[in-house]
């Protein structure tokens, strides 16, 4: 039998979802949208991002030891956000 | 990944498990740095990191810059009076400028309990916003609920009863 629940969420699927492709992105926490589009995203790997509407991503502040990246991080369809 | 507590420039500065972020009135990026228990601005030329709040320890003590003290302090967002409004362990705190900091509203205990300043509680307050009128809307994650904080520390409940669900209402 089809709950309450069920049909409010039935009804509430109308977002369009899509992904930016951004190698190295790894888990972020938090995100802020500048005026000129520019995204600033602090991770779970420590470090502050700036990603500019041309998705180059350049890390400003924070330190990430290289060799623990993981390479599911960097992979399009694998990244996750998580917690 | 390596965490860490240093004030320096670029990638020489460490963070501990960053949280939340913003831009203040002077266009420096203001870090909630979760894991050090403190809030960080990092300048807009030279990516130079420094303390805005927060010593390092976990702590609820109001004051200024380094006697102030945060716990798991989690997202931040900009008021128009360019404060700092801060989502704290169960309380929402407010940074000037200055580094001045001071509790707007919650009693420190989890619970959930509408009211003006301390005698409301939260419980885990996590993602924060602005309506339309300035006030402060909180993701008060633990009680599953939406909650409005004026600027004058009045806090009310605009959706979610303290029960998980999936119901729209």
């Amino acid at each position: 039998m089809e709950g309450a629940s069920e049909r409010a969420r039935a009804r509430g699927l109308e977002a369009v979802v899509t992904t930016n492709t951004i190698p190295g992105m790894g888990h972020p926490n938090g995100i802020f949208v500048l005026a000129d589009g520019t995204r600033l995203a602090v991770t779970e790997e420590h470090t502050l991002l700036q990603i500019p509407p041309s998705g180059r991503l350049a890390t400003i502040t924070g330190y990430v030891k290289k060799d623990e990246d993981t390479e599911e991080d960097r992979t399009r369809r694998k990244m996750r956000l998580t917690r | 990944m390596t965490g860490g507590f240093l004030d320096a420039k670029g990638t020489r500065a460490h963070f501990n498990d960053p949280a939340g972020l913003t831009v203040d009135r002077a266009g420096s990026v203001v870090v909630v740095d979760c894991g050090n228990h403190t809030i960080c601005t990092v300048s807009k030329a030279g990516a130079i990191v420094s303390m805005l709040a927060g010593n390092g320890e976990a702590g609820s003590a109001d004051g200024q810059g380094v006697d102030a003290t945060l716990k798991d302090p989690c997202d931040v967002v900009l008021a128009s009076s360019s404060d700092l409004l801060v989502s704290n362990a169960h309380v929402i705190r407010v940074v000037t400028p200055g580094g001045v900091m001071r509790t707007l509203a919650g009693s420190g205990q989890a619970d959930f309990v509408n009211g003006q300043g301390p005698a409301a509680c939260f419980n885990q307050p996590a993602g924060l916003a602005l309506d339309t009128h300035g006030s402060l809307l909180m993701a008060d994650s633990g009680n599953h609920a939406i909650r409005r904080v004026t600027m004058a520390g009045t806090v009310s409940t605009v959706a979610g009863n303290g029960e998980p669900g999936f119901a729209n209402g």
